[in-house]
């Protein structure tokens, strides 16, 4: 008889393989669309969960990140006539310096200043996106093309739904190994104990800049997904509320909770969609349960629930007998 | 403890929720109270019907309230008297709304809720152009009529999608006849001024304006802006500076009071015109009398315009949702799209999608409040014409003034 604890290990495993056979009973456009939609935010958590979760810095700039990586693609494709595989090289570059660029700021502001620092970054960008002539201005990128493999399209919803499945797997196995490796004690140890950090020689200053390129990276591919799923974008989707959302998604799933990242993200794509029929009061009632998510449940639904509910201690017992 | 409770109650409420809504599809709020009322009249009506025919409206929701509102009751009006006549080959008219807000995302996700609906015949109503342009080949795959409301030149220049049909003037009409009025029946044609806002909206009126002037000789000061800006002084300024003697206005709806107040402080007095915005009550109430004063805009129905057809619908709206009803232009825009696309049903015999389509694009002058429909060009347009009103002060109130109509087809 395996014990909780046990079974607790082929979480993931269950995670992936609902996920992975969610299309078969979700026929419809519009549910699979969301589903898509729900993967790319997850990406785009996965990596701010380096940053937010891990590091304890609160940044509020993802949403340009994430827009960069949809117009640097877009871009690519669309006025040079790239291939979307190709443009991936010029947004994981985007990523890159991106990451390397809002890092240093960090080094020097913390806490409100650092998420007042990177709102302003969010605005710039979006800003420059909706005023520059060569990125569409107000009325964005059109006729974004498809990925293709060999002749083979990712044109349907079906097809980009299996595409972005894919890329969020391999990044949910880039992200456990980062969290599970010295980078990722290194991010933890940022926000637990900085100080004990230096003492064992550990520059801080890397290890920040790290978190915040490893998450800017995460969010320009996913951003880039994005701009080749909707083969569409404007500015006006990538705003500081688009930002908030990102945390929001950490929040949920419990700070620093890998697994929560992605539940998280389901949440806030989803919630929305399920209150729908209210009618016009929905989003009201978005937010109001947003905010009781928030305030009564500080380290995740699940977790949080769980804990109530005495299932910790199960689990826990259920691991020493283990 | 207590968080255990309030967990249990916060569970609760959700699942209450979630099943109280999972029976009715996006309503607007007066469709919501009436829904239980109106469930014995429906059962009743449904026996004198041969069926249903489901017309979508896609809204902004919360977004842009006041639109949401006006367009969702301009869409039961009409589904309300072709009913009365008997419906639509024979079957009843119904109008199913879902909120596509203001972001791309959104609009998909509610464009996508309407079209997951096989009994949906054709959608109109949304007015945002870059969600119109997000959706446009959701609805072409889908082979669904979309009547669009967003004014966009790109909707017509970037698209190539026969399902997409637009039953209001372009921007291209809209700034045009603007500039056109000021300069040609105010006689201002020497230097004019255009502040713009930066997106699609503002820019796309810019090149237009641009164009016209241009072609007519007349110096052009452009100033742009954004749309979260509070503060244009600069803008104003130099127009002010380069000698402007009117100003093309084109903003939205949100900057109207930022707009006009910043160019009565900064007694920037020359003629001025503008969009729709700039003659919408909801936003004149955001805006001091002497602010708005005098300041002419082009839109799609005035509603203070002497026509019988027009006055008998006002009539009509506020007989059905009340005095406090909020009635606007884009509320008639949809009353008409409403009626053009049960005329074009009636006419193809069938709901099939195709067939709508090619009896939509076979339209012969269909009588629209906003004018008369017929295809302009080779695609997307429908409606060439717009009325110029102006905003003049009665009794303290800011009112409409019918002064013309006006409009070309390219």
């Amino acid at each position: 008889m395996k014990t909780a604890r046990e079974w607790k290990k082929y979480f993931p495993v269950f995670l992936m393989l609902l996920l992975a056979v969610i299309p078969a009973f979700v026929t419809g456009n519009y549910y699979r669309t969301v589903c898509c939609q729900a993967m790319l935010y997850a990406i785009v958590a996965l990596g701010l969960n380096f940053i937010v979760g891990l590091s304890g810095l609160m940044t509020l700039g993802t949403a340009a990140i994430y827009g960069l990586g949809s117009y640097v693609s877009a871009l690519f494709c669309v006025k040079l006539g790239w291939n979307p595989w190709a443009a991936l090289i010029p947004v994981l570059i985007s990523g890159w310096l991106i990451g390397k660029g809002l890092g240093y700021p960090s080094l020097r502001v913390q806490g409100v200043y650092l998420s007042l620092a990177t709102i302003g970054f969010n605005e710039i960008v979006r800003n420059l996106l909706t005023n520059l002539e060569w990125t569409g201005s107000g009325t964005g990128i059109r006729n974004i093309p498809v990925y293709e493999i060999g002749g083979f399209a990712f044109d349907t919803q079906i097809r980009s739904y299996y595409l972005i499945y894919a890329v969020l797997l391999l990044f949910i196995v880039i992200a456990w190994k980062i969290v599970n490796s010295r980078w990722g004690r290194a991010f933890k140890a940022v926000k637990d104990n900085p100080d004990a950090l230096e003492v064992c020689g550990i520059n801080i200053a890397n290890v920040k800049i790290t978190a915040f390129t490893l998450s800017a990276i995460f969010a320009v591919v996913a951003g880039a997904m994005y701009a080749h799923f909707n083969r569409y974008i404007t500015p006006a989707t990538y705003t500081t509320d688009l930002s908030i959302s990102f945390v929001v998604m950490l929040i949920i799933g419990g700070l620093g909770n890998f697994w929560g990242c992605i539940y998280g993200a389901y949440i806030v794509a989803f919630l929305p969609q399920l209150l729908r029929p209210i009618g016009l009061t929905y989003k009201l009632i978005y937010a109001v349960i947003i905010m009781l998510l928030v305030v009564f449940f500080p380290n995740g639904i699940f977790h949080d629930i769980r804990r109530y509910l005495g299932l910790h201690r199960v689990l826990k017992k259920g691991g020493e007998e283990g | 403890m207590k968080k255990k409770w309030m967990a249990i109650l916060m569970a609760a409420v959700t699942l209450t929720m979630s099943a109280c809504g999972s029976t009715a599809d996006d309503t607007s709020p007066s469709q919501s109270t009436e829904n239980t009322e109106e469930a014995g009249e429906t059962e009743e009506a449904s026996e004198e019907f041969d069926g249903e025919i489901k017309i979508g409206v896609l809204t902004t929701g919360t977004a842009i309230a006041t639109y949401t509102e006006t367009v969702a009751d301009g869409a039961e009006l009409a589904a309300a008297q072709l009913n009365e006549k008997g419906g639509v080959l024979g079957k009843k008219v119904v109008i199913v709304t879902s909120d596509g807000s203001n972001t791309a995302d959104e609009t998909i996700n509610g464009a996508n809720r309407l079209l997951e609906d096989p009994d949906i015949a054709a959608v109109c109503g949304y007015p945002l152009s870059t969600g119109c342009l997000a959706i446009e080949s959701l609805f072409k795959q889908a082979e669904v009529p979309l009547v669009i409301s967003g004014t966009s030149v790109r909707l017509k220049d970037e698209t190539d999608n026969e399902y997409l049909f637009r039953g209001r003037a372009s921007d291209a009409i809209q700034a045009k006849s603007a500039a056109e009025f000021l300069a040609e029946d105010l006689g201002l044609n020497e230097t004019m001024g255009i502040l713009y806002e930066n997106n699609d909206f503002g820019q796309g009126a810019l090149q237009v304006v641009e164009e016209y002037c241009n072609e007519k000789g007349i110096t052009l000061v452009a100033e742009g802006f954004n749309t979260t800006d509070t503060d244009i002084t600069a803008q104003v300024l130099k127009l002010k500076d380069a000698g402007v003697q009117s100003v093309v206005t084109w903003i939205a709806a949100s900057s109207v009071p930022t707009v006009a107040s910043n160019m009565y402080n900064q007694g920037l007095t020359v003629p001025k015109c503008g969009p729709v915005a700039v003659t919408l009550e909801e936003n004149l109430t955001n805006c001091e009398s002497a602010w708005i004063d005098g300041w002419y805009g082009v839109t799609d129905i005035c509603m203070t315009k002497d026509d019988e057809t027009l006055q008998s619908f006002i009539s009509e709206y506020f007989e059905m949702f009340g005095d406090d009803a909020y009635l606007s232009n884009e509320g008639a825009n949809i009353y008409s799209h409403v009626l053009w696309l049960c005329d074009a049903i009636e006419r193809a015999g069938s709901t099939d999608g195709p067939a709508i389509m090619q009896a939509m694009k076979e339209t012969d002058n269909f009588p629209g409040l906003n004018g008369n429909y017929k295809l302009i060009g080779d695609k997307v347009d429908y409606v060439s014409t717009v009325d110029i009103a102006q905003n003049v002060v009665v009794d303290g109130k800011v009112q409409n003034e019918y002064i013309k109509t006006v409009g070309s087809a390219e």
